[in-house]
């Protein structure tokens, strides 16, 4: 069975090369936001530990402004829907 | 008989049961379930597989499909939550594989993706999906639904 990863890894961690426009900007932006919602989240659920009043409360704003954030993004980069969708030929639909 | 995740102690044999204050760890505890975590972005695997070992899910990671593939056939997991865009074998790919499968194909699917085309979300419950949600999502919503897809279907 394969380990859950137990740290992060910078160099395996970049999801967006800042020399490259990515390919589809609300997927690239949606990664490292959701890694600062989940982390956040354990936070402020103390399963990392227990927290003071105050610095759950902060967290609270850290996840309420970040769910803002993903939202603003959605309506800034969401692309056109396609008019058309190719099926890739490996692939047999259900 | 009391049965626990194999890698924790037993709470209530130490009476520290009543001092837990996370929502998913007291009704869900015994769970013996294994959940497959199918996802390239570390950090989001490694806070997916804490928040579900929280809620008492045995957990499996795969950083690419194709190793997801080989721990479907391996582990058969209870559930797995599937990122689309993966190294070495995609999402759909492995979705395809899968359902070659008759015992594999059975095995409920929810799918966690930063994708953004609308297509996607069609193409994945055609496939079988049961769950599909997109990043960021909270990981509560996720633990719930992978307790409300095993309890209920």
């Amino acid at each position: 069975m394969s380990p859950c990863s137990s740290g992060v890894n910078p160099a395996k961690s970049a999801v967006v090369d800042s020399n490259q426009e990515p390919a589809d900007p609300l997927h690239a932006a949606r990664k490292p936001l959701a890694a600062i919602v989940a982390f956040a989240e354990l936070l402020h659920d103390e399963l990392a530990g227990p927290l003071v009043p105050l610095q759950k409360e902060h967290l609270g704003v850290i996840l309420e402004r970040a769910d803002e954030l993903g939202d603003l993004l959605v309506g800034l980069l969401s692309p056109v829907a396609p008019t058309e969708t190719k099926q890739p030929e490996w692939e047999d639909e259900p | 008989m009391i049965v626990t995740n194999k890698n924790k102690p037993d709470l209530r044999v130490h009476g520290l049961l009543e001092l837990l204050e996370v929502e998913e760890s007291l009704p869900n505890y015994q769970r013996l379930e294994t959940v497959l975590v199918v996802e390239d972005q570390l950090e989001l695997q490694r806070a997916l597989s804490v928040r579900l070992e929280a809620a008492g899910f045995e957990v499996v990671c795969a950083s690419d499909g194709l190793s997801a593939l080989q721990s479907v056939i391996s582990i058969e997991p209870d559930l797995i939550i599937l990122d689309l865009d993966l190294p070495r074998l995609k999402g759909f790919k492995l979705l395809h594989r899968l359902s070659l499968e008759s015992h594999l194909s059975e095995v409920p699917t929810m799918v966690l993706t930063g994708s953004s085309n609308p297509e996607d979300e069609f193409r994945a419950l055609k496939w079988g999906v049961k769950r599909y949600l997109r990043k960021p999502t909270s990981l509560r919503k996720v633990t719930n639904e992978a307790i409300q897809l095993l309890s209920h279907g």
